[in-house]
């Protein structure tokens, strides 16, 4: 391991660290509630990265995987008992199919035909979860029962809540990293910056990407389930809606796709800005948090195309083996 | 179905896909020169609704009038956001060129939330009030048809104008040297056009169309910050039905769909008509990419630009 | 070990190759030579898996290769470079070729270890850590050559690598395809430098529109009248008499 490479490590565990144990000294739930959102929406927009930040595949459709996995473990639970430890696990193998079929039928389409028709993919079962009222209630919604017990994944204390979102952030992160060290991210990453080049060195691209989408829907899914259980109640406006699919491509570009940190670094910002706007305006001012969401896109895109994350690690951090 | 409720649905399909078509052409002239799709563009729609109801309600302007003055103002709205956003996404890569536009329509979107607040706004004309009578057609087996005013104005507005746009392209000089530049930007450039100069008025054209459609909706729909979103996917189906690029494509989907929209929410319902077009939407874009409309080749040509010779 | 018999392409209804057959042996250098269209790359778009031809077979180490995608071309030891280059623009050189060896070899480390011995070859270790988009014409032809080579090719197919060099550079590049004819490797070569594919090529194969119009040694092929009339028109050969 070189000098540069151990800093990092040592950086990594200062920020596990940091992260894992902050919370016990936070008593105050808003605070915690913070955190659970930004593990969620981090570990969600770096299951995003994967296909759309490595593999360089923009999805607009992923809120669709998201719901999937919230619907999948909560309905499995109302309607048959089923655990939500392993409901979530049905979601996202549920996810990884569809979005393998989702790939097999569309990855032939080249960059903004490809966001168009994952738009559509995700509209399209953002209206059936609207309108298949037989299996979820529609606007009505879902409601888990509040009965914390371990087993029914609900806790009893938001402490719970932050140490298992946590995990999943962690999870993604270090799958994120696996993948970028493995031939798997090397491809990708052929892939997305010249397709034909990448065919002609022997790169199987469309198989690449079917793992990429199939890890990554699934990923989507487990966090999606997570979140239900957070929320104890879903309806399509909170786990299936577009705008969830723009909100974590928004985090990862602002923070830096195609990086490991850079999905985390960008709900990290994000997260407390719409929280503290919450706080301090209520509902006064609505939609401000989305104006200025959207100029932070905008200017970033701009003045800062690799991200957040990205700029630093080009700095900073050169310690990654296969960007330089 | 009687033959009569079967003329009637045929003709209100065709009278709202009037209006898909002429708001869907500006989004489609844009792909079309500078290969960008324009996710912003149901909000500019939202905006001239916006407008023509505000002239409406303040100044008392009819909305029909109300185009003398949204007609400058969004070409001028189009012209400021090519040169301040959309110019610099040309040739940037594929994240900025569709996150640039994404971007613009959550700010368009919230900013009109923010100052009108989401409530449902609508101008009703009292000479609109009354439907048309159509019919009876005894020698065709029609009853009476009735047909709301304002679609058919809209329409018979809309129509003209994509026809008259059409020939614009068509025949006008400027318009050859958009289709020029669209087919071979390289080319274009080498001949002496002015990409920059081509690029900014189609994108001022492409947002003053909406800015005309905006007026001529006003009177038929509600409008509220997020009814960008609800037209803009539906622009997407009609654009990428007519294929991507091509004005008469556009207009043919546009009333394809329209028909389509009417039959499926009177036989199936109208919360899963939507589902039914994007599916079809995507069938279309994974089985020809061209659109059922549009020009054959152009992803043949484009993966022989790519590979050489 | 490369048989190809009566492919033909088409785009839109002009017939771009027409019955082209030709074979070519192990340890072969062949030049691949006609005027500007007249169907070079498209044929070793249509041999790398690119195109598909409608008719005929390729045969390549006695494996019909005709309904192959490029990469499963790649993997069985049939690689090709690009005309137009085609680095990844964000990633360094080593990286470039890493990339190209790991369709080849087990793990990153092993791809790494033969990269360097590739650049090595190739005599572009200095530029090693450079991003592929801050290369040189003469150096991105270079990496082209040496991603291929990554792939550990039994054919390889270069699409005029030496155009558009300055004499130092030419010479560079020609000592480099003597090299990779030392090592084993059969080429077939496009090139428009007459002198050049001359030198280095054991026979030459001409196309004209699209048709297979000679094909022989270099001496012949340069010699035979129908070449000269496709490079330099009817009126040329006829004033030479």
């Amino acid at each position: 391991m070189n000098k540069g490479a151990k800093r990092d490590v040592l950086i990594l565990i200062a920020g596990v660290a940091f992260f894992a144990l902050l919370p016990l000294f936070v008593k105050n739930d808003f605070y915690l509630d913070g955190f659970i959102l930004i593990f969620v929406w981090g570990a969600f927009a770096g299951a995003w990265n994967i296909i759309s930040g490595y593999g360089g595949m923009v999805s607009l459709g992923h809120n669709a995987f998201f719901g999937i996995g919230a619907y999948t473990s909560t309905l499995l639970f109302l309607r048959q008992g089923v655990s939500p430890w392993v409901g979530m696990w049905a979601g996202a193998v549920i996810a990884a199919v569809i979005g393998v079929i989702l790939g097999v039928i569309c990855f032939r389409l080249r960059s903004h035909y490809f966001a168009l028709a994952t738009l559509a993919f995700g509209q399209v079962a953002s209206i059936l979860a609207l309108n298949w009222r037989g299996l979820t209630e529609g606007a009505e919604g879902l409601t888990l029962p509040i009965h914390p017990s371990f087993t029914k994944m609900i806790f009893a204390t938001k402490l719970g809540y932050v140490y298992m979102g946590l995990g999943l952030l962690i999870a993604v992160l270090l799958i994120t990293y696996f993948i970028e060290n493995s031939k798997l991210g090397y491809f990708l990453v052929a892939f997305r910056e010249n397709e034909d080049a990448a065919r002609a060195l022997g790169v199987r691209t469309g198989r690449v990407r079917l793992v990429a989408m199939a890890v990554s829907s699934a990923l989507s899914a487990l966090i999606g389930s997570f979140y239900a259980q957070y929320l104890l109640y879903i309806d399509p406006s909170s786990v299936i809606r577009l705008q969830i699919a723009v909100q974590v491509a928004l985090f990862a570009i602002v923070g830096g796709v195609g990086t490991v940190f850079g999905p985390f670094i960008g709900a990290l910002i994000f997260i407390p800005i719409t929280i503290f706007l919450r706080a301090k305006l209520g509902s006064a001012l609505p939609g401000l948090h989305m104006v200025i969401y959207g100029g932070i896109l905008i200017l970033v895109l701009f003045y800062m195309p690799k991200g957040i994350y990205g700029m630093l690690r080009e700095k900073y951090f050169p310690s990654s083996r296969i960007f330089k | 179905m009687s033959s009569t409720l079967f003329a009637q649905l045929v003709i209100s399909g065709i009278l709202l896909g009037g209006i898909y078509a002429l708001s869907s052409i500006g989004l489609t002239l844009i792909f079309g020169v500078m290969k960008i799709v324009n996710f912003a563009h149901g909000e500019f729609l939202m905006l001239a609704m916006y407008v023509s109801f505000w002239l409406f309600h303040s100044l008392h302007i009819d909305p029909y009038l109300s185009m003398v003055i949204s007609v400058p103002l969004f070409f001028v709205v189009g012209m400021l956001t090519y040169k301040i956003f959309i110019r610099k996404t040309i040739g940037a890569p594929i994240l900025a060129q569709i996150f640039v536009t994404v971007g613009l329509s959550i700010i368009i979107e919230n900013l009109a939330l923010l100052f009108w607040s989401a409530d449902f706004r609508t101008v009703s004309l009292a000479y609109l009030s009354k439907p048309l009578i159509v019919g009876p057609f005894p020698g065709l087996g029609l009853e009476e048809i009735i047909v709301n005013k304002a679609r058919f104005i809209a329409f018979f507005l809309g129509i003209s104008l994509s026809v008259a746009f059409y020939l614009f392209m068509k025949f006008s000089y400027l318009g050859k040297v958009i289709r020029a530049t669209s087919q071979d930007r390289t080319t274009a450039l080498l001949m002496g056009i002015n990409i920059d100069r081509v690029y900014t008025l189609s994108f001022a054209m492409g947002i003053l169309l909406v800015g005309i459609a905006g007026a001529l909706m006003i009177p038929i729909y509600t409008v509220h910050p997020f009814v960008g979103f609800e037209f803009v996917l539906i622009m997407f189906v009609v654009v990428v039905l007519g294929g991507m690029g091509s004005i008469m494509g556009a207009m043919i989907a546009g009333l394809f769909i329209g028909v389509v929209e009417v039959f499926s929410g009177f036989l199936i319902g109208p919360e899963s008509k939507q589902a039914i077009y994007f599916l079809v939407f995507i069938a279309v874009l994974v089985f020809r990419p061209s659109g059922l409309f549009g020009e054959k080749g152009e992803e043949e040509l484009e993966r022989i630009e790519a590979i050489g010779e | 070990m490369l048989e190809v018999r009566d492919i033909s392409k088409w785009f839109g209804g002009n017939p771009v190759l027409h019955d082209i057959t030709f074979r070519i042996e192990q340890g072969e250098v062949v030049g691949l030579i006609g005027p500007n269209g007249a169907g070079k790359t498209t044929l070793f778009n249509v041999l790398s898996g690119f195109y598909r031809s409608k008719t005929g077979a390729i045969r390549f180490k006695g494996e019909e290769i005709s309904r192959l995608n490029p990469e499963d071309i790649c993997r069985k030891g049939l690689c090709r470079t690009f005309q137009i280059t085609k680095p990844f623009s964000n990633l360094t050189v080593f990286n470039n070729v890493v990339i190209g060896a790991l369709s080849r070899e087990r793990g990153i480390r092993q791809a790494e270890k033969k990269a360097d011995e590739i650049l090595d070859l190739v005599e572009m270790t200095s530029k090693r850590d450079l991003p592929g988009r801050s290369l040189t014409i003469a150096d991105r032809k270079r990496l082209e050559v040496a991603r291929a080579l990554a792939t550990s090719p039994d054919l390889l197919l270069l699409d005029e690598v030496m155009a558009g060099l300055n004499p130092n550079e030419l010479k560079g590049m020609i000592d480099l395809v003597k090299r990779l004819t030392e090592l084993g490797i059969t080429l077939f070569v496009i090139e428009h430098i007459m002198t050049v594919i001359m030198g280095i090529s054991d026979r030459i194969i001409a196309l004209d529109h699209g048709e297979l119009i000679c094909e022989g040694p270099p001496k012949k092929v340069a010699d035979d009248p129908k070449v000269l009339k496709a490079y330099l028109g009817e009126d040329y050969v006829a004033a030479q008499g």
